[in-house]
């Protein structure tokens, strides 16, 4: 290695770099995702060529910690939800630079509006109901990004967070004054349950970015990024990195289709308004 | 047998992989046991069973498990060896740090566990207690968890359809727990307002246990009924501390996962 390279070497791994993942309302807590992050890290590591140590990883199930995390002068990139981005790219100087391809799903997700068949035939039959999701920390996201297709909904309609997804699913089928915005695997799912005949989709989103790669403000060099994303779009190609995903339920990492992204972000300035 | 009292082995993950959870298990003799000679099993579980007593010194319970193990290899036929084998693990898994030896003990769990199976495909117990390494082994093995938690709830239902007072209700106790901290649908088993019904029973069946009452006060505080929680682990913590269950060595470990869920 000659001084030039190793003083490069040397000026990566003094500063570690954090990845903060970010998804409100999914399953694990920060403590028990970490084993899953710091083989993330070491994977990303080994993939970008960085020396070992050079990253860490935290996940984050809940909005306000995720944030609090991104604004720490480490964190230099991450992952965050379509949700939690559109609310906090302009406060955090999130930069979308990649989309997450999920098991499942692909990189791109269709959320669907469920309730009770035959209760819900337009927007204005939600007036005074209440709309579960597990994105409903965003209201602006289930009313604007997610259902701007469908038409506008009564400003009473109450949108609200829960990762309760099947006991609100439960009170739809019960005839409760409720709906439920799924996510795509769950929208999927739902002909699984046992009293999926009870329910209907009566509205689907747009197909839109599942889990959104980022870089924070400009902390992080760009040559260094260009190493990071190098290694994330190639993290599957060794085995240890495809298990690292496999056990953050993902594929990989993609380019980001920049027109969906900007049609959520001009649906969700709108109905934040 | 002594109960494990707390089970937290039973984490969300925030993901969940694909592999099988059940491989071909290496032969018993293979695994880590006291070299015994010629000791009969009644004796080498009976000295296990005095080892285990001496919780929490988990180099004690660590003889344990060699003894479990050496018993299940003097009689072959028999599955105590194994079960006692199975439940000093599990208390070893939940309290390790480290996280290789954690996964090692938990992965040996499921095996002995397997082997109980195979010795006795109808036992209950052998089902209780591979359903609780299974569970262990998914805090560790993310890629095993979507199989594994699937085969858990399997199994802990027929446990508590067989023997429904074993370890003081434990299959209710541990699928209350597993139905409440497991990942929800559609990504695990998990299903918080299930798990009232299971954990009630177990209530039921055995009430002055101090885990049943801790579960269901985890459970009721998780689905929103926070008065119902508050008084099931302030039941869990009087209990702790009353004869018979304030003998057990495990009662201090009861009291403070009481104390830890009361603030919520």
């Amino acid at each position: 290695m000659t001084p030039a390279a190793l003083l490069f070497t040397l000026a990566l791994a003094a500063d570690p770099v954090a990845f903060v993942a970010v998804a409100p309302g999914y399953p694990g807590t920060t403590v028990e995702a970490q084993p899953s992050m710091d083989a993330f890290a070491a994977a990303l590591a080994t993939q970008a060529g960085l020396p070992s140590g050079s990253i860490v990883a935290a996940y984050f199930e809940k909005d306000r910690p995720g944030a609090e995390r991104l604004q720490q002068g480490d964190a230099g990139f991450g992952m965050v939800s379509l949700p939690f981005f559109l609310r906090e790219a302009d406060a955090l100087h999130l930069e979308a630079r990649l989309v997450a391809s999920q098991k499942g799903t692909g990189p791109t997700e269709v959320w669907a509006l469920v309730a009770k068949k035959g209760r819900v035939t337009a927007p204005a039959s939600l007036d005074g109901w209440q709309v579960n999701s597990i994105a409903g920390y965003v209201p602006a996201f289930v009313t604007g990004t997610a259902l701007q297709g469908w038409g506008r909904m009564p400003a009473n309609v109450k949108v609200v967070q829960t990762s309760q997804v099947l006991s609100s699913l439960r009170k739809a089928a019960a005839g409760e004054n409720v709906a439920v915005l799924l996510d795509g695997a769950q929208a999927a799912a739902l002909p699984s349950l046992p009293f999926a005949s009870e329910l209907e989709v009566v509205a689907r989103s747009a197909p839109l970015p599942t889990g959104i790669v980022v870089t924070v403000g400009k902390r992080l060099p760009a040559d260094r990024w260009k190493l990071l994303e190098k290694g994330l779009r190639q993290l599957a190609d060794r085995p240890e990195g495809a298990a690292a995903l496999e056990a953050i339920r993902l594929q990989g990492f993609v380019p980001l289709d920049p027109q969906p992204l900007a049609a959520a972000r001009k649906a969700y300035g709108a109905a934040a308004k | 047998m002594t109960r494990p009292s707390r089970l937290l082995w039973l984490v969300a993950l925030l993901g969940a992989g694909c592999a099988s959870a059940l491989k071909e298990p290496p032969p018993i003799s293979t695994l880590q046991r006291e070299d015994r000679g010629s000791v009969p099993a009644s004796a080498l579980l009976q000295e296990a069973d005095e080892e285990f007593a001496k919780r929490p010194d988990a180099g004690a319970v660590g003889k344990a498990e060699g003894l479990c193990l050496a018993a299940a290899q003097a009689d072959e036929a028999q599955v105590g060896g194994l079960l006692c084998a199975m439940r000093a693990k599990a208390w070893l898994a939940e309290r390790e740090k480290g996280v290789k030896d954690r996964t090692d003990l938990s992965v040996s769990a499921v095996q002995t566990g397997q082997w109980c199976l195979r010795r006795d495909p109808a036992s209950a117990p052998c089902k209780y207690w591979l359903a609780v390494a299974l569970g262990l082994q998914a805090r560790d093995r993310p890629v095993t968890a979507d199989d594994g938690l699937k085969r858990m709830v399997q199994l802990l239902r027929e446990a508590a359809r067989e023997a429904p007072l074993y370890d003081e209700a434990g299959p209710e106790r541990v699928l209350a727990l597993l139905l409440v901290r497991a990942p929800g649908w559609p990504v695990g088993p998990g299903d918080a307002e299930e798990a009232i019904p299971h954990a009630r029973k177990a209530v039921e069946l055995r009430p002055d246990y101090p885990p049943n009452q801790l579960a269901l006060g985890e459970v009721l505080i998780h689905n929103g009924d926070k008065p119902g929680g508050r008084a099931a682990l302030r039941r869990a913590i009087e209990l702790a501390g009353t004869e018979p269950w304030s003998k057990d060595p495990d009662a201090p470990s009861w009291v403070a996962d009481a104390r830890a869920l009361l603030p919520r």
